[in-house]
């Protein structure tokens, strides 16, 4: 059964705005996560300098053995990433969804501010449920 | 990731939740009205309703971004378009066009077709130098900066002040570079 | 491409032909301007009462308007007189136009004589809000009490209307109550109630009703609209509109000069 291990979004200075965990191993607690994002943030406009054309948009998958790391960045700079089982299938499509809980649920939260760490009920809500449909819809298949 | 083809603005429209353009009027007029009383000058209150637009636009870029699949527009005169065919449409169920280019293409105009915002609405002699919809101008302006395009956005024509239309002039200031995220400070 | 936009130009808002009510746009603009309403107010307030009672103004605006609009083209320009008409009135007419559908339920207060409540599983103006814990039990449903306020006291129910979120048990998120008290003794007298008043009254009695109210009163009529205004010692009837329904104002004002 493939599984989602935790989920980051960042901001676009670089500053993790959201962390969760689904049960890894490897929980980190707060400093270890906002080390992790502000690294990712920097290895991922890295990639962009590497590319060799123009107009590259920075890694969208990282493989290691243990994992995978599917990233997508909005075109205005903020990001999210998972980090899953390797060969955990539709995650971009995962992340499409997020990206537009992120827009209903903290966008449009009178009580949130840009930029500034996420606590918002609503979004935490519909995200377990999201993240429990596609676990689900895995199981399925 | 595989890119996704972008989807038309009806398209957008008709697949999104709706509400009766109504509360939506009334609820803005309700917007006006506290800012008229709050800050008595009309010019303030065009401030402050560039400015709360401004608000808007930078929150709902990305809802329009994630349901419109647009990618990256080539230059300006795309961004014109997505904005007036796209933008609009998706947000407030009304078309608009893009006219009066100018010769280096950074500066256009946007003529709505129709306005929901100004339904019931008729400007008192107290109010003449309002700018009722300033809003709209707003939201272009921090929608296209969060996606590093300065810009400036004014009135040009006003049905609410006697015009023909409503049209919105859009100056293209700067377009700012991504930044490299790398600061010395960490 | 200059000029060829539909919207076609009235030299009077009044000219205008009243919209049917139809017109759509996403419920993400809305939500966007609601937000900002939210953020706005925010910044003009020292705490949560004062936010509640700006954004309850900002509603009530709405609703002053609404039940304006919703008289003059759902209901040929007849009012509810009655008080569970009035309620029924918001719980289904102005719900389903404003909000798309009729309210989960309207019920009466089972503590208190006038005390009414329309609960909604989920506000529509809620749907994307999430209230920070510092901010207790604040609701931005203020905004919708506002409204029904606004409905009310225009059609002459004056009322304290206020929005509390209640736990429901097995749900994960509270509903929202919309709670409405109406206070008896400032219940303004409608239209009828006040001609017909007048057949029983002198000018004082009347006068004194107003004069406790403050207020002028204005009532909608098939094609035209009268108003009644209280300055001390007379009530006047003004009336707009007045070429179609002349005969039936020249009747009312009759009917309010008799015996004063």
């Amino acid at each position: 059964m493939a599984a989602i291990y935790s989920l980051y979004i960042i901001n676009k200075s670089g500053g993790l705005i959201f962390y969760k965990d689904y049960g890894s191993a490897g929980r980190m607690d707060t400093n270890d996560s906002l080390r992790v994002a502000s690294l990712w943030h920097s290895m991922h406009a890295i990639s962009q300098q590497l590319s060799p054309v123009a107009g590259c948009s920075g890694i969208e998958l990282l493989e290691a053995d243990t994992f995978d790391l599917h990233c997508f960045q909005s075109l205005t700079g903020t990001k999210f990433f998972v980090v899953c089982e390797p060969g955990t299938q539709h995650m971009e499509a995962l992340l499409k969804v997020i990206y537009e809980l992120y827009t209903d649920y903290v966008l449009k939260n009178p009580f949130y501010e840009m930029e500034m760490p996420i606590r918002c009920e609503l979004f935490d809500i519909n995200l377990s449920l999201t993240v429990q449909k596609e676990r689900v819809a895995l199981l399925g298949r | 990731m595989a890119p996704v083809a972008p989807r038309s603005g009806d398209a957008i429209f008709a697949s999104v939740e709706r509400v009766n353009a109504e509360l939506f009027t009334l609820t803005y007029g309700a917007i006006v009205r506290q800012l008229l009383t709050d800050l008595e000058e009309v010019e303030e209150v065009n401030k402050q309703l560039d400015q709360m637009g401004y608000n808007i636009g930078i929150r709902l870029i990305d809802e329009f971004l994630a349901k419109s699949n647009v990618a990256r527009c080539v230059d300006f005169k795309e961004t014109a378009e997505v904005i007036a065919k796209v933008g609009f449409k998706m947000f407030l169920g009304v078309t608009a066009s893009v006219s009066n280019w100018d010769a280096d293409g950074t500066c256009c105009s946007i003529v709505l077709e129709d306005n929901p915002l100004v339904d019931f609405v008729e400007l008192p002699d107290t109010c003449q130098g309002l700018y009722y919809c300033n809003v709209l101008s707003g939201v272009i302006r921090g929608a296209l900066e969060m996606v590093s395009m300065k810009t400036e956005v004014t009135w040009v024509r006003d049905m609410l002040r006697g015009d023909d239309a409503f049209e919105l002039q859009v100056k293209l200031l700067k377009q700012v570079p991504e930044e490299y995220p790398y600061k010395d400070d960490e | 491409m200059i000029g060829v936009g539909k919207i076609k130009q009235y030299s009077n808002v009044l000219d205008k032909p009243l919209s049917k009510g139809k017109q759509e746009v996403s419920l993400s603009a809305f939500a966007f301007l609601f937000s900002e309403l939210v953020q706005y107010n925010q910044t003009q307030v020292d705490n949560i009462a004062e936010l509640e009672r700006r954004l309850e103004d900002a509603g009530y605006a709405v609703g002053a308007r609404v039940l304006e609009l919703l008289c003059h083209r759902d209901k040929g320009n007849r009012r509810e007189t009655r008080l569970l008409g009035i309620l029924s009135f918001v719980h289904s007419t102005v719900w389903k136009v404003l909000f798309g559908k009729v309210a989960d339920s309207l019920e009466k207060g089972t503590e208190h004589e006038d005390e009414y409540m329309i609960s909604e599983k989920e506000l529509l103006v809620n749907r994307f809000i999430s209230i920070p814990k510092d901010m207790g039990t604040f609701n931005c449903g203020a905004f919708v009490a506002g409204i029904v306020r606004g409905v009310l006291d225009s059609a002459g129910f004056p009322a304290v209307v206020t929005a509390h979120f209640v736990p429901m048990e097995g749900q994960q998120r509270p509903r929202t109550t919309i709670l409405i008290k109406f206070a008896e003794e400032f219940r303004l007298p409608s239209y009828e109630d006040s001609v017909h008043m007048t057949t029983l009254h002198r000018r004082n009695a009347l006068g004194d009703i107003f004069e406790a109210n403050n207020c002028s009163y204005q009532s909608t009529t098939k094609r035209s609209k009268v108003r009644l205004i209280y300055v001390p010692g007379l009530i006047t009837c003004n009336v707009y509109d007045a070429q179609q329904e002349h005969d039936e104002c020249v009747n009312a004002l009759q009917q309010h000069g008799e015996g004063w």
